[in-house]
């Protein structure tokens, strides 16, 4: 089984910003992350929904990394939330009770 | 008949293999440290595979038996007579790769799937296992051998100036060349996994109860049965339950 590295999609529907990300969010994916909270939070969408039910795999940098989503949307009014963790992502979620932090909608 | 090396030899009679490395460096370790080159017709049962080259294709493949331990071929060869070699003798599973090259690399995950498989753990315990020895290879490299003392940054507007840091870091052969360590061993009832780094070292972050923790040390607190850091805070051993 191949450990397949972060990868996502950014799409607009409506009023709502939508990122997509598959693979493992982890330390070293930091290099990508400015550019991509830019692109998320672009044009100031109404909502940003991020979904993690493709994720494998997440460590304390890539938690860091969606706080730092969560508090760059906050800056320009937009309810960033997470769905669809699963397996280790989930219970990494749960465990650091990140659901204090940034919403998590089931 | 070929001759088979004695337990009692160095790395308890393990044989060496090349993977993208020349024949005569395998020579030249062999000879170095008294051990025999495993063929291809008969590798033997317990294999040391020298790594030239490393990514992520080539550990997934690399580690599973007859290979117990896997030692990247860069610079001084630090830690293969003094570490590698006993940890494989007393059956210990053992990787041993640069700063530079662990970092481009998922190692704890090879690592931990290669654990699963020999070891019988249960998918609950492997997903645990993973997250913690990838904590404490990040913690290794970023604190331990890159020496940056730094925390991950809180905005994304810093998250850049950090980047350079870790990427000018890792480019230097004072930093980047240092070896992260990791190595397992099976006991009754519990899997014991340790991440060594070759940095200045520091204070146990675990001994001080009062002490906050950054996030990476409270999940590997959070998902190890045990945690002991020892070698003057270069060495985390955590203890999970099989």
């Amino acid at each position: 089984m191949r450990a397949t590295p972060m990868d996502y999609d950014i799409t607009t529907e409506g009023d709502e910003r939508r990122l997509v990300f598959r693979g493992r969010l982890t330390f070293a994916d930091h290099e990508a992350f400015h550019a991509l909270v830019v692109a998320l939070t672009e044009g100031r969408p109404k909502r940003c929904a991020v979904d993690l039910s493709n994720l494998d795999f997440i460590d304390s940098a890539g938690l860091g990394m969606l706080i730092m989503a969560h508090d760059a949307a906050l800056e320009q009014n937009i309810a960033l939330t997470l769905h669809g963790a699963q397996g280790s992502v989930r219970k990494i979620l749960d465990i650091t009770k990140f659901d204090e932090i940034v919403a998590i909608e089931e | 008949m070929k001759s088979s090396p004695s337990r009692s030899s160095p790395g308890g009679g393990c044989r060496l293999r090349g993977f993208g490395v020349p024949p005569e460096t395998v020579a030249r370790f062999a000879e170095a440290h008294g051990l025999a080159v495993a063929d291809e017709t008969d590798p033997g049962d317990r294999v040391v595979a020298l790594l030239g080259a490393v990514d992520d294709a080539l550990l997934g493949q690399v580690l599973s038996p007859p290979v117990v331990a896997c030692f990247e071929v860069a610079g001084e060869p630090e830690g293969f007579a003094e570490r590698l070699l006993p940890a494989v003798a007393d059956g210990e599973l053992f990787v041993s790769l640069t700063t530079a090259t662990a970092y481009q690399t998922y190692v704890a995950c090879h690592f931990c799937r290669a654990l699963t498989g020999r070891a019988g753990l249960s998918g609950a315990c492997a997903g645990d296992m993973e997250v913690a020895v990838h904590e404490a290879v990040i913690n290794g490299i970023i604190h331990g051998n890159l020496e940056i003392s730094a925390y991950f940054p809180r905005s994304h507007r810093e998250i850049d100036a950090y980047g350079r840091t870790v990427s000018s870091r890792l480019a230097d052969p004072r930093f980047g060349g240092r070896r992260i360590e990791v190595s397992a061993r099976l006991r009754e009832g519990a899997a014991e996994v340790s991440v060594r780094d070759s940095g200045a070292g520091y204070a146990d972050p675990f001994g001080d109860p009062g002490q906050p923790l950054h996030r990476g040390l409270r999940l590997i607190r959070a998902l190890a049965q045990s945690v002991d850091v020892s070698g003057g805070g270069r060495r985390i051993t955590m203890g999970f339950a099989r």
